[in-house]
């Protein structure tokens, strides 16, 4: 088996939506995007505070904004 | 693909332009001729710094302050495209400031701006904008594009960061990522079920209040009846305060009516008082008006006297004037001729008698005749002698001129006229007579003169006395003139006695004024009785007047007491009217009213005065109907007026508790809404958690996909690329390790069948074939690049090998670009596109 890294033939093999799977191909070349760049990195290779939480900003935009928008904003319950 | 590169101050190159082709280019040169730089200016191009290198001035060509690249690509999109990437160094630390641009190649002339720091892109920008065109990222290049030489053969112990490479690590950070989003949601979602019981017990209340505001509302509405209710009865009792007012206002006009009847009929009796008294004072009218008669008549009388005598007065008068005015004239001719007189003395006195100054005349006169006389013989004196003072000059002049001539003569001794000798003697003797004579004669002359000029002075003398004389004799005649004029004017102006005259004006003056007195006081006596008259005449026409005045004000009187009267009985006749309306309405209130017996007896009272008053038409009835009433209605409207109130507190009463009703349903609606939205949120929340749930577990799936794949791809095809570069084929199979990517190998003949790790199997040459396998493995599965760096893999490989290995390199160039850098066998080496780097 001969084995070409392509993302997007990774993901067709799940169950999702277009819309859901460009949001997650979009995500995931932003979070290699933080992986190319040493200052985001430990010494273990994983991601740092700041870039993790760039990552959960990142989700929130793409996954969280409409829905919440759309009810007048997250408030805290 | 890379079609050109620039460098400029980078390294040890201060200007160097290299042209690729699209398939196989070798670099080459000598050892330190600045072959690797140009891989170095690519990755520096691309990522803006060079793996290895600590700072960009480790870059810069020595002793300067810029350094740039200029990489010339062909994208993924088949576009060609400029990066054009440059630093300054500043100061002693020598601190970067980089920017970069990256443009579109349109045409020849013809650039398109995509990226520039000048515009605020950042290097985040850039990276994407690579990634998307050239299908590479850092890690990429630093995995499997970019073969650097001495690092070849280091890849076989493996390289955790191929982890990253093949995005393992992001889809673990994915992964995780959205576990943890999940979990906070999770948390979040545990209270929904607190907030629907909350919703459920709001919700509950809140009908519980909508009840109450219900059973609240049709109280309100029956205290609202009630109250309209006692208000219409309080307007028919306001109705009622007005018929009392309105009787009140009746009988108060029937007093104001009753008083002014009364006033009238008082002044009536005055007047008619006034008029009896008049009548009996000064008469009856018929009698007043014939003494009125008599006395105008009489003035009349009066009158005409008055003017005779004003006549008088005035003919009289005119008389006294003309005397006065003859008096003064004569008094002043009086003064004239005083005055004349003086002056007619005070002349004599000043120049003498008339006598005597005639008599000067006289003398004057002989006196002036004598000097004339006198003249006229000194004239004729004075004649003769200029006649002999002329003969004498003339002689004198003639002898003059014989003694010039006998001058001459004596000179030239010879006749003037003949020019005849003459005798000198003779002449002198001439002479000697003629000066003589001479002598003589101006001797004579001067006595003439001095004759001449004694009679001029006693001319002069003469003439002088004569016109004294003459002017004396003039005067004289002027004042006997003067003496004579004044005496003719006494003897002819003053014949008449002045004083006389003035003294008999005088006593006819003195008569006429005693005439004027006596007719004056005659007058004044007429006038007197006249004022008498006038006086008498204006009491007549006086109580004239005033009786015309007592009867007009009688008549008005009487008209005013007339028409009170008829106001009186209109009044008398509103009244009733008034009583029949209140009873009627008296009659409908005992019937729709809602009262007490107390008030309804009371209204049954007034109903029996009102039908009493209509027969007798007694006031003070009406009177005692409007007190009953009054106090009747203003008993029932102040009942009445209390229930309202009671009514209206609590109607406000249960307006508040309405109101507060309101505000606790109002509050639980926003309760309920708020518990509403957040139940909603939560329950988005929880889609959402379970939607991050299953990207996780798409992303540890993802990890799994990737790793299991890499590592059977990876192993099948850096054993294919092993077998095409070497010369032998020793390696029974090759594994990769799970874990760190280290590669183990079999070799063919072994019967223990152990894998040995590469790293520490055989020579550098065989390492280094396959450690550029396992980069080759590595590109081909990472994919997408166009280009492959490769720096000097055939150190340590021997010959045969090296041509192999070349020779197989360029065949992979036919799909991917393979920029080559090496030194050995240039010759050897087929490219149609080798660049020498020289030595600087």
């Amino acid at each position: 088996m001969s084995f070409k890294f392509d993302l997007s033939k990774i993901m067709a093999q799940f169950e999702l939506s277009e819309e859901e799977r460009n949001d997650l191909i979009r995500l995931f070349e932003f979070t290699n995007y933080l992986y190319d760049d040493e200052n985001n990195l430990t010494k273990t290779f994983k991601l740092v505070k700041d870039a993790r939480m760039q990552l959960h900003q990142r989700i929130k935009e793409i996954f969280e904004s409409d829905i919440l928008e759309d009810i007048g904003g997250e408030e805290e319950i | 693909m890379i079609k050109s590169i620039k460098l400029k101050n980078f390294r040890r190159h201060e200007d160097l332009s290299v042209d690729l082709n699209k398939t196989f280019n070798l670099i080459h040169g000598k050892n330190n001729a600045g072959k690797t730089t140009i891989f170095y200016a690519i990755e520096y191009a691309l990522f803006g710094m060079v793996r290895g290198f600590k700072s960009i001035a480790q870059l810069t060509r020595y002793e300067q302050n810029n350094v740039g690249v200029e990489l010339i690509f062909k994208g993924n999109d088949d576009g060609i495209y400029k990066l054009q990437r440059m630093h300054k160094l500043k100061g002693k630390s020598r601190a970067a400031n980089g920017f970069f641009t990256l443009k579109k190649i349109l045409s020849k002339d013809k650039e398109k701006y995509i990226l520039a720091t000048d515009f605020g892109d950042t290097e985040g920008d850039l990276s994407l904008k690579i990634n998307e065109l050239l299908g590479i990222s850092k890690r990429l290049f630093e995995a499997g594009i970019h073969f650097s030489q001495g690092e070849i053969s280091k890849i076989l112990m493996g390289d955790k960061k191929l982890d990253i490479v093949f995005g393992i690590k992001t889809a673990t950070a994915l992964a995780n990522a959205f576990r943890e989003r999940a979990l906070d949601f999770e948390k979040e979602v545990k209270v929904i079920d607190t907030f629907k019981a909350t919703l459920s017990h709001s919700e509950k209340e809140k009908a519980e209040y909508q009840k109450k505001l219900e059973n609240q509302k049709q109280n309100q509405e029956k205290i609202s009846v009630k109250i309209s209710r006692k208000n219409n009865d309080l307007r028919k009792l306001e109705n009622f305060k007005n018929f009392s007012e309105r009787i009140s206002d009746s009988v108060k006009s029937f007093e104001d009516i009753e008083k002014q009847i009364n006033d009238t009929k008082i002044k009536e009796e005055m007047i008619l008082k006034d008029i009896k008294e008049n009548k009996e004072k000064y008469g009856s009218e018929a009698e007043l008006i014939t003494k009125k008669d008599n006395l105008e008549k009489d003035l009349k009388d009066f009158k005409r006297k008055e003017n005779k005598l004003d006549e008088k007065i005035t003919s009289i008068q005119k008389k006294i004037r003309e005397n006065e005015t003859q008096k003064v004239k004569k008094e002043s001719l009086n003064k004239q001729k005083q005055k004349l007189q003086n002056d007619l003395d005070s002349f004599i006195k000043k120049y003498g008698k008339k006598e005597d100054l005639q008599d000067k005349v006289k003398t004057d006169k002989d006196n002036l005749e004598k000097i004339r006389n006198k003249i006229k013989e000194l004239e004729i004196l004075q004649i003769d002698l200029q006649n002999s003072i002329r003969n004498n000059e003339r002689e004198k002049g003639d002898i003059e001129g014989i003694l010039k001539r006998r001058e001459m003569n004596k000179d030239n001794q010879t006749c003037e006229y003949c020019g005849a000798p003459i005798d000198a003697s003779k002449i002198l003797k001439e002479i000697e007579d003629c000066k003589k004579k001479l002598k003589d004669l101006e001797e004579d002359l001067n006595k003439q003169e001095q004759e001449k000029e004694k009679i001029k002075r006693s001319l002069l003398k003469l003439r002088s006395e004569e016109k004294t004389h003459y002017e004396e004799e003039i005067k004289l005649n002027n004042l006997l003139n003067k003496i004579n004029e004044m005496g003719d004017t006494l003897n002819s102006s003053f014949k008449e006695d002045i004083d006389k005259k003035i003294i008999e004006l005088n006593e006819i003056i003195e008569k006429q004024i005693n005439l004027l007195d006596n007719i004056k006081k005659e007058l004044n006596s007429i006038r007197e009785d006249q004022n008498q008259i006038s006086k008498k005449l204006n009491e007549v026409k006086t109580f004239l007047n005033q009786k015309k005045e007592f009867e007009r004000k009688l008549t008005t009187i009487q008209e005013e007491k007339i028409k009170s009267e008829q106001f009186f009985n209109q009044q008398k006749a509103v009244l009733s009217e008034n009583f029949k309306n209140l009873k009627k309405e008296l009659k409908e209130s005992l019937e729709t009213v809602e009262s007490s017996n107390n008030f309804i007896a009371s209204l049954e009272i007034i109903l029996k005065k009102i039908n009493d008053y209509e027969k007798d038409k007694n006031l003070e009835n009406a009177l005692l109907i409007r007190d009953e009433l009054k106090e009747a209605i203003i008993s029932k409207i102040s009942e009445i007026s209390t229930t309202i109130n009671h009514l209206k507190k609590q109607k406000e009463q249960s307006s508040k508790d309405l109101e507060e009703t309101k505000k606790q349903i109002k509050r639980l609606d926003k309760q309920i809404a708020q518990t509403e939205r957040k139940i909603h949120i939560l329950n988005i929340k929880d889609n959402l958690a379970e939607k991050y749930r299953n990207y996780q577990q798409i992303f540890k799936d993802t990890q799994k996909i990737i790793r299991n794949n890499v590592s059977k791809t990876l192993e099948e095809d850096i054993l294919k690329s092993y077998r095409l570069f070497s010369s032998e084929d020793e390696f029974e199979k090759i594994s990769i390790d799970n874990k760190d990517y280290s590669l183990s190998v079999i070799p063919k003949g072994t019967e223990s069948r152990i894998y040995y790790p590469a790293s520490v199997y055989e020579g550098g040459g065989y390492q280094l074939i396959l450690g550029l396998s396992y980069k080759f493995a590595l590109n081909k599965i990472i994919g997408n690049s166009t280009f492959l760096l490769i720096d000097e893999p055939t150190e340590f490989i021997d010959e045969n090998n090296r041509k192999i290995l070349l020779s197989n390199i360029s065949t992979i160039s036919d799909s991917t670009q393979v920029i080559l850098i090496t030194h050995q066998d240039i010759d050897k080496i087929q490219c149609n596109n080798k660049i020498e780097i020289k030595k600087i």
